[in-house]
């Protein structure tokens, strides 16, 4: 550790004075340390912006650049990483403890779907598990543990967040813009390499969080069915398999 | 045979469609691309597809943001093992990094921050370098930032300073134009001067981009915003440098206000075309 760059640091945060002997001050040195602080701070701020743009779209660039959000977020979280494009993964969590924010109850759940989308567009690349593999394996797919492709995200919720976030994110989606107490549930994740997200029923929901928690294929189904007594089942799971939420499942070991 | 690399363009996403089918002819000949490895420091996904896509077709150069060089803590290992990780996968012709820091107790400053030219600074940034340059398999091209601030305790010039770091380590010198010139109107010398004194046969890659004066002091503080067309004074210094040191794959970079791809090619098409007239002299 060197004295000049722990001073340096501290300029950073505001507090000039420990840097001041390692400087030849002139009547430019406090524009120049506001550029190195402007940049840093800026730097932030864009990235966190460009990760979280149904948040910006709520707020408008003032409130979530300057009034509040953005500035204060990037004081308390600066990151550790270069990857700017994984910048702000706290920031769901920040905004629903933030004061200014507490009338708008919906922007934190935004903020979350926005990272759900940042989580499955970085997402490790794995090829799907097609139809044909899956009904190659007849009768011992039941058996099989499920795996969701890495980029799949679920979400539960009590209120429209998922409607309210696709009609900002995926306009074309033509979701309700109304904040309503009404459970829904939300798939965000990639195909090939786009970010999709789409509304979940029950079943759907309940199938595929069961696959989340590696649950045989065979018991995802029966919960499925349980919450949506009638369902044709066959239909159901060709329809998950096409969006391409599944990887190649792990067959059980023959124990006779 | 793919041609050898004359001037390139920094790659952004809003272009990589446009970037893979370019021709190869004309001023785009020998025309390549440069990326920050930290923006494809990611486990998937279309942005490390599109590269894939790009690089098959042109060569790519990667241009390091984050291994503070110049910081008071060694590089980071998991940093450099993902940076060596891009190397592998992408096989770059050159890589490049910053006389900067960024990284210090936990948290990264997105910026090239400046250091005093002291003994103690260019033993630091020398076993830097040399461990980068270990973890990386590569021999690095070490970059001249921009100064914005008169620090105390300068014992080397610039580029005497870089110069001892390449005797030192084995590393090239990757020289920024623009941030010469931005330096030498804000800290008050010679750019041409500057220019004059950097050994040719260090230099492996030079950056040309724009730079606005800040909106308190005006010219008297350039910054190097990388939001403007490469300015004249920085044209003319370059072809200045290349008339000396001949010409090397030269990078028209823009990171704000980035126009349409067509744009960027008219400034590219006008590096190549100064490298074509300094190789007609010699």
């Amino acid at each position: 550790m060197t004295g000049f760059h722990a001073a340096f640091d501290r300029a950073l945060t505001g507090d000039l004075e420990p840097l001041w002997p390692h400087l030849e001050p002139g009547d430019r040195t406090l524009g120049a340390l506001a550029v190195y602080r402007n940049t840093t701070i800026k730097g932030r701020i864009d990235a966190l912006e460009a990760n979280y743009p149904t948040v910006l779209q709520m707020v408008g660039e003032d409130w979530f650049r300057a009034a509040a959000a953005a500035a204060a977020f990037v004081a308390e979280q600066p990151g550790d990483r270069p990857v700017l494009v994984d910048y702000g993964a706290g920031f769901p969590d920040w905004l629903a403890r933030f004061e200014p924010a507490r009338d708008m109850t919906y922007l934190a759940p935004c903020a979350r779907l926005d990272r759900a989308w940042t989580q499955a567009h970085l997402a490790e690349d794995v090829a799907p598990l097609e139809a044909q593999e899956a009904a190659a394996l007849g009768p011992a797919l039941a058996g099989a543990t499920a795996a969701l492709h890495p980029s799949v995200q679920l979400f539960w919720f009590e209120w429209t967040a998922p409607s309210l976030w696709l009609a900002h994110r995926y306009p074309s989606a033509d979701a309700s813009l109304e904040w309503r107490a009404e459970a829904e549930g939300l798939l965000v994740h990639r195909s090939g390499a786009e970010v999709q997200a789409r509304l979940l029923s029950r079943a759907e929901w309940v199938f595929l969080d069961a696959c989340r928690l590696y649950r045989p294929f065979g018991v995802a189904a029966a919960a499925a069915q349980a919450a949506a007594p009638g369902l044709d089942l066959s239909a159901f799971f060709a329809a998950l398999i096409a969006l391409g939420v599944f990887t190649s499942p792990s067959i059980p070991k023959d124990r006779s | 045979m793919p041609s050898l690399p004359t001037a390139g363009l920094g790659l952004k996403p809003q272009h990589y469609s446009e970037a893979a089918a370019c021709p190869a002819a004309g001023a785009q000949r020998g025309l390549w691309f440069e990326v920050h490895p930290e923006n494809y420091m990611v486990a998937g996904g279309p942005r490390l597809s599109w590269l894939e896509t790009v690089r098959a077709v042109r060569p790519l150069s990667l241009h390091g943001v984050g291994l503070s060089l110049a910081g008071d803590e060694r590089p980071d290992r998991e940093h450099l093992a993902r940076f060596r990780a891009l190397i592998d996968r992408f096989e770059p012709f050159v890589v490049s990094e910053h006389l900067a820091w960024s990284r210090r107790g936990g948290v990264y400053h997105p910026d090239l921050l400046p250091v005093p030219r002291s003994r103690e600074m260019l033993n630091l940034v020398c076993d830097h370098v040399d461990e980068a340059q270990q973890a990386l398999g590569r021999r690095l091209l070490i970059e001249n930032p921009s100064a914005y601030l008169a620090l105390a305790g300068h014992e080397w010039d610039e580029v005497e300073f870089l110069v001892e770091i390449a005797r030192r380590t084995g590393c090239g010198l990757l020289i920024d134009v623009n941030n010469v010139h931005v330096s030498a109107s804000n800290m008050g010398f010679s750019a041409e001067a500057w220019l004059d004194a950097v050994p040719g046969e260090l230099v492996g890659e030079i950056h040309l981009a724009g730079h606005r004066p800040d909106p308190v002091w005006g010219e008297a503080l350039l910054i190097d915003s990388h939001d403007a067309p490469v300015s004249e004074t920085v044209w003319t210094l370059y072809d200045r440098l290349i008339a000396r040191i001949g010409p090397r794959p030269t990078l028209v970079e823009r990171d704000g206000d980035v126009p349409e791809f067509p744009v960027l090619l008219i400034e590219q098409a006008r590096a190549a075309a100064a490298m074509t007239a300094v190789e007609a002299v010699a």
